[in-house]
């Protein structure tokens, strides 16, 4: 450092304790550059932890309902698709960082059929304190597939 | 103290990151738990197996909580209430024509002293509508 001095000319310090003082100096200027891309780093860390759990929770609540989705009676597809919202609703309800968008489930409804649904969320970071490093609030998606038993009666009429 | 910082830093990142693990894998117990608590009770199909989601979340908690106690709790969403550090509670209970399961609590931590200093606790509710059956 004392060396890129000279050849800026700038003033060297000279005497006793100068050596020292420009070390602390040194130490001082690479803290400040270093410190900020440590927090950096340590708020990306935290929000990809944040957004793989909104991840995880998004993605249960989808496979919950799917698989609520087809224990409902073969072919009755209001019921069917009543047990699958009140399973999502309730169980992302428990995450206060997601915001549903929207949620739906389409498929064969028939005994053996395939059932597949979807749900999207918007994970909102601009409730915590990371919004600071994460300026936005992204928009997640899952979707789950379920097999209805081949063996799954149809309602039975009244 | 740049050197200082970066393991203080690190080592935040780390916990985070065990933490991240340790919650997304009660999210998973949670879900096959409560798989389990919707359908039938052996010999009365139309009741909740309320009793049958214990040993299946356990089970897939105690790879990642070291240290952690894991206790069966009241059957009631008041879940996780005074309980000692490193102590999680597993809660199943009926929620109208749902069934719900709650994870809560503050897990160990590798390293012991340092769970004292780490606001990481876990809370998880995952609720599925119970399996009907007809006569």
């Amino acid at each position: 450092m004392i060396e890129a001095a000279e050849r800026l000319s700038l003033p060297v310090p000279t005497g006793r304790g100068a050596g020292r003082g420009w070390g602390r100096g040194q130490a001082l200027v690479e803290t400040a550059i270093t410190l900020p891309v440590l927090i950096a780093l340590f708020l990306g860390f935290l929000g990809a932890g944040v957004g793989a759990q909104g991840y995880v929770d998004l993605n249960t609540a989808v496979y919950l309902a799917a698989a609520s989705n087809v224990t409902a009676p073969a072919s009755d597809q209001p019921l069917a698709d009543q047990y699958a919202t009140d399973t999502f609703d309730s169980t992302v309800i428990h995450d206060t960082l997601l915001r549903t968008v929207n949620f739906g489930c389409a498929g064969d409804y028939a005994a053996g059929g395939v059932v597949t649904c979807t749900g999207t969320a918007v994970l909102e970071f601009s409730k915590t304190p990371l919004s600071v490093a994460i300026p936005f609030d992204p928009t997640i998606t899952a979707t789950a597939s379920a097999t209805r038993s081949a063996y799954r009666s149809v309602p039975v009429a009244p | 103290m740049v050197v200082a910082s970066f393991l203080l830093v690190t080592f935040a990142a780390v916990s985070a990151a065990f933490h991240s693990i340790q919650r997304a894998m009660a999210e998973t117990a949670a879900a096959a738990g409560v798989q389990v608590a919707a359908s039938g009770t052996p010999g009365s199909p139309n009741t909740p197996y309320l009793a049958g989601a214990y040993d299946p979340t356990k089970r897939l908690l105690q790879s990642v909580m070291f240290g952690t106690t894991i206790e069966q709790g009241p059957a009631s969403p008041s879940c996780g209430q005074g309980l000692p550090d490193a102590t999680i509670q597993v809660c199943v209970y009926p929620d109208g024509n749902l069934v719900a399961e709650t994870i809560r609590g503050r897990p160990g931590f590798p390293v012991p002293w340092i769970d004292q200093f780490l606001p990481w606790t876990i809370d998880v509710t995952v609720e599925m509508h119970q399996v009907s059956y007809q006569p």
